[in-house]
């Protein structure tokens, strides 16, 4: 299989900020996945109990739209992009075609559930998974995904089911590359605009905290709360699954670990080494310890879920005895969480003062 | 295609990239086994099995049908089953059923088979078996038809 020369695959936290980072570096660029990350306000929070996905339990996003990295990086460090959805897959991959032929590596937005190089417990319908195609032959595609060591091979058939899905909240035949990318970025200035962006989309003004009490500090807190209520709705070997689930979503599934925090909590080191400022080497501080509670909340989701018994005709016995014990664990939780809201509450607005400074 | 007796078990191979604090209390990636992954992979394939178990015995009954058994296996909801295959949420509650299975039309059936990644006859055989058999499968025309070779 002919593959992109010089293309160095390298691992990444999270699929996103991964593919765009190994995208830029291929450009000529060094800069780390953190960065992007930060710049692209990669952190976010959302309970969206009216989504219903895999296990039926409510859905939780830990990131802003898809795409919305790799588009705010764009803006905010002036790199042009080609960046379209496609009306048909083949109209993709003929594009697709003719930039790997060219030696341009492009990335797509895929469906997990087809990726079938990576370990079958990942294989599920997680439709916004971002890999970069860089090689391909008659029949399969060199594939660059951020979460695995080495490059993977795609047979062409699974690339085309990964493309188009029709899933909801998902683009469809999404593709891009990058066109031209400026000699020298202004960092600052994007670094300034990312985390301007990011605390505003997690505070947000009063009005619209209202209108979406869903999104940003006001979800963490609303899911914290309906924490308390779950054993009234979902009973049984589903509530053990919602909750082990949940723990893998915030420390494991392409999170960098504490529900992003603790990449989040790295950027805002890096800024601060860059900027040699104490005050963002104090907020760096405060978020990693963030994202260290966000760890250990997710262990203690993981123990209460493994208490819960496999089978549904167990339920009914095992609450009646167990029952005291699953309502104070789940109080804990719900406070661990209240918790997080109101540290990144402060958090937010400290980092707003300071990047006013800067 | 099953192998008669035997669960799925994850091998621990897989790395991933989690932040971590170092010594000189720096927040750094590394490359590592995911420890709740890791924890958890076998029990989500043990349900992945009882669920297989359970939908099958209803199908055997007539209670569901393999629309049902995907949908399960695959930790799907009718909901976003429906929008992948483009039918409304009741019109796959009713093909979750054998009644409804009964009627499908062929288009229908290769929209599911696309969902699930499964050639069409994945819907009316289930294939079981015991030994070290290996299989060569060719599938064409989007799933319709598929030519298995078993090399013994």
């Amino acid at each position: 299989m002919d593959i992109i020369q010089n293309y160095n695959h390298e691992i990444g936290a999270h699929c996103e900020s991964g593919t765009l980072k190994n995208l830029i570096k291929h450009e000529g660029v060094e800069v780390t996945e953190k960065m992007l990350f930060g710049i692209g306000s990669g952190i976010f929070f959302a309970y969206l109990p009216f989504v219903k996905t895999v296990s039926a339990f409510p859905v939780v996003a830990l990131r802003q739209p898809i795409c919305s990295i790799v588009k705010n990086v764009s803006k905010d460090c002036g790199i042009s992009l080609f960046i379209k959805e496609f009306p048909t897959t083949q109209e993709l991959l003929k594009k697709a075609d003719s930039m790997i032929e060219a030696g341009k590596p492009v990335a797509v937005s895929v469906d997990l559930f087809y990726m079938d190089y990576l370990p079958k417990f990942m294989q599920v319908h997680a439709p916004a998974h971002f890999i970069a195609l860089i090689g391909k032959d008659e029949n399969s595609y060199a594939v660059s995904d951020p979460y695995g060591l080495q490059i993977a091979k795609l047979s062409r058939r699974n690339l085309e089911l990964a493309l188009k899905t029709n899933a909801r909240l998902a683009p469809q035949n999404l593709l891009y590359f990058i066109e031209k990318i400026p000699e020298k970025i202004n960092w600052k200035r994007a670094i300034v605009s990312g985390i301007r962006r990011t605390t505003n989309r997690m505070l947000m003004i009063p009005v619209v905290r209202n209108i979406l009490p869903f999104l940003g500090i006001e979800g963490i807190k609303r899911f914290a709360r309906s924490i308390l209520s779950w054993p009234e709705k979902f009973k049984g070997f589903r509530l053990r699954e919602g909750l082990l689930f949940l723990a893998v979503t915030f420390e494991e599934q392409g999170t960098g670990g504490g529900a992003f925090r603790l990449m989040y909590g790295a950027f805002l080191e890096e800024v601060a080494q860059m900027l040699n400022s104490s005050e963002f080497m104090d907020l760096s501080t405060e978020m990693i310890q963030n994202g260290k509670e966000w760890r250990e909340a997710s262990r203690l989701l993981v123990k209460v879920g493994k208490m819960l018994p496999v089978y549904d005709k167990e339920y009914p016995d095992w609450m009646e005895s167990n029952g005291k014990i699953l309502k104070e664990n789940l109080e804990d939780l719900s406070r661990r969480y209240m918790e997080r809201a109101e540290c990144e509450r402060k958090l937010m607005h400290s980092l707003q003062k300071a990047v006013s400074r800067i | 295609m099953k192998k008669s007796g035997e669960i799925e078990k994850y091998n621990h191979s897989h790395r991933i990239l989690l932040y971590d604090i170092d010594s000189d209390g720096k927040c750094v990636p590394r490359v590592k086994s995911p420890d709740l992954t890791s924890e958890l992979a076998d029990e989500w394939y043990m349900a992945n099995e009882r669920a297989w178990n359970r939908v099958m015995g209803e199908i055997i009954e007539g209670k569901s049908s393999p629309i049902c058994l995907y949908i399960e296996y695959h930790h799907m909801t009718p909901e976003d089953t429906a929008s992948r295959v483009g039918l409304s949420v009741s019109k796959v509650r009713k093909h979750m059923t054998m009644e409804g299975f009964r009627k499908l039309d062929i288009p229908t059936l290769e929209k599911y088979a696309k969902v699930f990644n499964i050639p069409v006859n994945g819907f009316f055989q289930f294939l079981e078996y015991e030994g070290d058999l290996k299989f060569d499968s060719k599938i064409y025309h989007n799933g319709l038809i598929q030519i298995l070779k078993v090399k013994v």
